[in-house]
């Protein structure tokens, strides 16, 4: 899943991070509620267990609370938690205890029971007037950020625009190394890094570009940990809320002209005082699977929306368009929940995708060879000429993989589920994974990318010119033994042997030789 | 036909199953009949045990909700008139089964305490979706102890609890069928206290043995929480052993947020790689239709397989009225017999 390659890039930007910075960074409630969501999952579950207790625990207790079919991910988050330095080791009595760092325990509780949180959850305006009245609603926002988010992706695309973003995103892209500049036109090119970031979901687009941000903002001297307390608590905050700018540093105001650049806040003009944060806010803190209102769901609405408006402006079957929105209305729950774009692929290489919002279909063009287009979907054919060119842009192969299993339809997700569940009621050992995507389709894709890379290069040594045969089969059953050798020739009494073994097999060579001398 | 269909590629991600991370409902039923609240008080010598639990519990939730930004909650309250949803609010403000034509005025009324009591308890700069839940169920509980204030002086009907388990499956089952698209987990948690009359719990048995049925089909987890009492609730043992639930017993309410953030948060994505918390062994025991009393060996109904501890009388099956064979129960009713020693006498002869 793109969401855990997402939490990895971000914690690994937490976890680079000095010790005092954290620490730091641990005395704002609402960041800590951020970064205690994006640990994994069993170390949350081991945090939690800690936070209401203060005295310290003994490693080989939490231990035992994890099955030994579960002893990898207790590793991997004892291992995050220690680079987090939200456990701190403690080993004065015998046993290994660890205690939970106090500061990160003192805001998250208070973060829990609402205890001292001093505005770190943002500043609501209750009594402000544009939302009261309406002006600024939920669809306005949602319009907002989508209009906003869209345009930059389209800019990359290359989708002719009359809107072109602001030039502190321009500068943005450029500094991520997703696009370049072309010295010459001065006109910007995609990479291939940004072909890799088009396929990646909303949410950790939106961090690769924050990660971006605050390597930008360490150069200019701006506060890490006022950036990263801002960052996070706009996921915190409620969609279609007023929020005061008043509690913010001079540094989260400068960054809030940023971020309304990218759509994930708004403000009625620059220098108002007080800000609105979007559904592109709340995907800062979690997967945007899991988010029912979508950016690009939003975009879909709009889009429904104008096309109902010229319809209405032909004034003819007005009754029977008006009676189709209100049957959208009612079934409305169901079709806001199917993620635009959802796709079905088949085992002959089909592949369907609900959407017709240009941007979809502009991903998708990357690496399917697209037939039709319809009013609500269009069709394509995954072939090898269409995959190898996505992968001639530097798009792998497990992207590709990753992409269409995100955007793969409910129903086929339903489907894998229920063959997995009946697999496992014949075998209860089974350790098969859920396949959502037919394992043809998955493995000709990966077969196509190793078309790719036919020759193999390897460094390391030739061992030829050898006086017997007997020393030949010697030295080349023992590379063999210790697993080191890539390629041998009997006859010609020549072997190949890899860089890493290589001192290992000359020194065991010495030692035979010599013995014989 | 299935090694074609397998992948010639190891999945590398082969683990990460396991913990996929999905969002997760959490159903509290909370038992606040107050007679047991009460008695539990005077078992331990301390006031007020419901309050300390509340707090626990909206510290608890608050828990569950930071877990995933998805994750949903709802609380149902069982108590001694039937149940209430706390949270999410039952907008149509239908009070189950008492009169309605005071209620209105009453709501207004309780409305305006309520507003005041919560502003104190719930701080203004708490997290969004923490202080949307809390300060509804904060309100709805104060509205139900009033309500229940004035039911003092009712006759108290039997248990609600499994009435309002049922209501937390319904409720989840609805809220699967809702969030399909985003594989939903569930689970409920039962928080109950002190003992119930021996007689009183063997009733519930069908009642609990039908959720048990429902949770198991949805795959939803019966966590268990028993607060005092000096005995284990044997069906509620049995429940959380057949849904794959964690059962608890704690002795009194000190320190109730570390059971509850430890062995009770569970979630169900990580319920295959963790152990589960639970003490002792299960009685397995049911209780006779009739009697009440648990029975280890019994008779048994063979059209409906309800259990009896008596012949019963008319020959007739309680549950499911089908007569009884007569051949069949006067066997039953044979008292064993010794047979005799023949005389060998004649043998010899």
């Amino acid at each position: 899943m793109t969401t855990n390659l997402l939490k990895h890039s971000v914690n690994q930007y937490l976890e680079e991070i000095p010790q005092q910075v954290q620490t730091r960074l641990y005395e704002s409630p609402a960041t800590c509620l951020a970064i205690y969501r994006l640990l994994p999952q069993v170390a949350k579950f081991l945090v939690m267990s800690m936070v209401f207790n203060d005295a310290d625990v003994s490693l080989r207790d939490l231990d035992r609370w994890i099955k030994s079919n579960g002893k990898l991910e207790f590793q991997e988050a004892i291992k995050s938690l220690k680079s987090l330095h939200l456990i701190i080791p403690n080993k004065s009595v015998g046993q290994l205890m660890i205690g939970l760092n106090p500061t990160f325990r003192n805001s998250f509780r208070n973060a829990l029971t609402g205890g001292e949180v001093s505005n770190s959850f943002g500043v609501v305006v209750e009594d402000d007037e544009d939302t009261k009245q309406g002006i600024i609603d939920m669809q306005l926002l949602d319009e907002y950020s989508a209009n906003k988010w869209e345009t930059i992706l389209h800019f990359m695309v290359g989708t002719p625009m009359s809107e072109i973003p602001s030039n502190s995103v321009l500068n943005l892209l450029k500094h991520s190394g997703l696009m370049e500049e072309v010295e010459e036109t001065g006109e910007f090119k995609i990479t291939n890094e940004g072909f890799q970031f088009l396929l990646q979901e909303i949410s950790s687009q939106i961090w690769t570009l924050l990660l971006q941000y605050l390597k930008l903002s360490e150069t200019l001297q701006m506060d890490t940990v006022e950036v990263l307390n801002f960052i996070f608590m706009l996921g915190a905050l409620e969609v279609g809320k007023a929020y005061s700018t008043e509690s913010l540093t001079a540094t989260q105001k400068i960054m809030l002209k940023d971020m309304r650049d990218y759509g994930i806040v708004f403000q009625k003009n620059a220098t108002s005082n007080i800000f609105y944060p979007t559904s592109l806010a709340i995907m800062l803190t979690s997967d945007s699977r899991n988010v029912i209102r979508t950016a690009s769901g939003a975009m879909d609405s709009v889009l429904r929306q104008n096309k109902d408006d010229i319809n209405f402006k032909k004034e003819d079957g007005i009754s029977s368009i008006s009676t189709n929105r209100k049957e959208q209305e009612q079934v409305g729950i169901d079709s806001q929940e199917i993620q635009d774009g959802a796709l079905i692929i088949e085992t002959n290489f089909k592949l369907y995708s609900y959407s017709n919002s240009p941007l979809q279909i502009a991903v998708l063009s990357l690496f399917v060879h697209l037939k039709t287009r319809f009013i609500n979907m269009v069709t394509g054919q995954l072939t090898r000429e269409s995959v190898r060119r996505a992968l001639m842009n530097g798009i792998t192969a497990d992207q590709i993989i990753a992409y269409l299993e995100t955007h793969a339809h409910p129903q086929m997700r339903r489907l894998a589920e229920a063959k997995l569940l009946k697999k496992k009621e014949l075998d209860p050992n089974l350790k098969d994974t859920l396949q959502i995507l037919p394992p043809t389709v998955v493995d000709q894709i990966k077969l196509w990318q190793l078309e790719l890379d036919r020759v193999i290069t390897y460094e390391g040594s030739l061992y030829s010119d050898f006086e017997s045969s007997a020393e030949y089969n010697m030295l080349c059953k023992y590379a063999q033994d210790i697993g080191v050798l890539l390629w041998k020739d009997d006859k010609k009494r020549k072997f190949f042997v890899s860089k890493e073994g290589n001192s290992q097999v000359l020194d065991y060579a010495k030692r035979k030789l010599k013995k014989k001398q | 036909m299935d090694a074609i269909a397998d992948p010639t590629f190891q999945q590398t991600k082969a683990r990460s199953i396991h913990t996929e991370e999905l969002p997760s409902l959490l159903t509290v039923v909370l038992d606040t009949s107050p007679k047991s609240w009460i008695k539990f008080d005077e078992e331990t010598d301390k006031k007020d045990n419901i309050l300390h639990v509340l707090q626990a519990l909206i510290v608890f939730l608050n828990a569950h909700l930071s877990f995933n930004t998805s994750n949903q909650v709802a609380v149902i309250a069982a108590h001694s008139h039937g149940i209430k949803y706390l949270y999410p609010k039952n907008k149509n403000n239908t009070d189950s089964g008492n009169g309605s034509t005071t209620t209105d005025n009453n709501d207004t009324k309780i409305d305006t305490v309520s507003n005041s009591n919560d502003q104190c308890i719930i701080s203004p700069g708490m997290y969004r979706r923490f202080r949307n839940v809390d300060e509804t169920l904060i309100e709805e509980v104060v509205k139900l102890f009033n309500e229940e204030k004035e039911r003092v002086d009712k006759t108290i009907q039997k248990s609600t609890l499994p009435g309002a388990m049922s209501a937390a499956l319904a409720y989840t089952n609805r809220l699967l069928k809702e969030f399909e698209t985003l594989s939903l987990k569930c689970r409920v948690m039962v928080v109950t206290c002190g003992n119930s009359d021996q007689k009183e719990e063997i009733f519930q048995y069908i009642p609990i043995m039908n959720c048990i049925f429902s949770a198991t089909k949805i795959k939803c987890p019966i966590d268990v929480v028993k607060i005092g009492g000096s005995k284990d609730s044997t069906f509620l043992q049995q429940t959380t052993d057949a849904t794959n639930g964690v059962y608890l017993h704690v002795d009194s309410t000190k320190g109730l947020i570390q059971y509850l953030t430890t062995a009770m948060f569970i979630d169900p994505s990580l319920r295959q790689i963790i152990v589960k918390p639970n003490q002792g062994s299960v009685d397995f025991r049911t209780s006779c239709y009739l009697t009440g009393k648990v029975v280890a060996v019994g008779y048994i109904c063979s059209v409906c397989l309800c259990v009896l501890s008596i012949i019963p009388p008319g020959n007739k099956c309680p549950a499911c009225d089908s007569e009884f064979d007569e051949r069949v129960i006067a066997k039953l009713k044979k008292r064993p017999v010794v047979p005799k020693l023949k005389k060998r006498v004649n043998k010899s002869k």
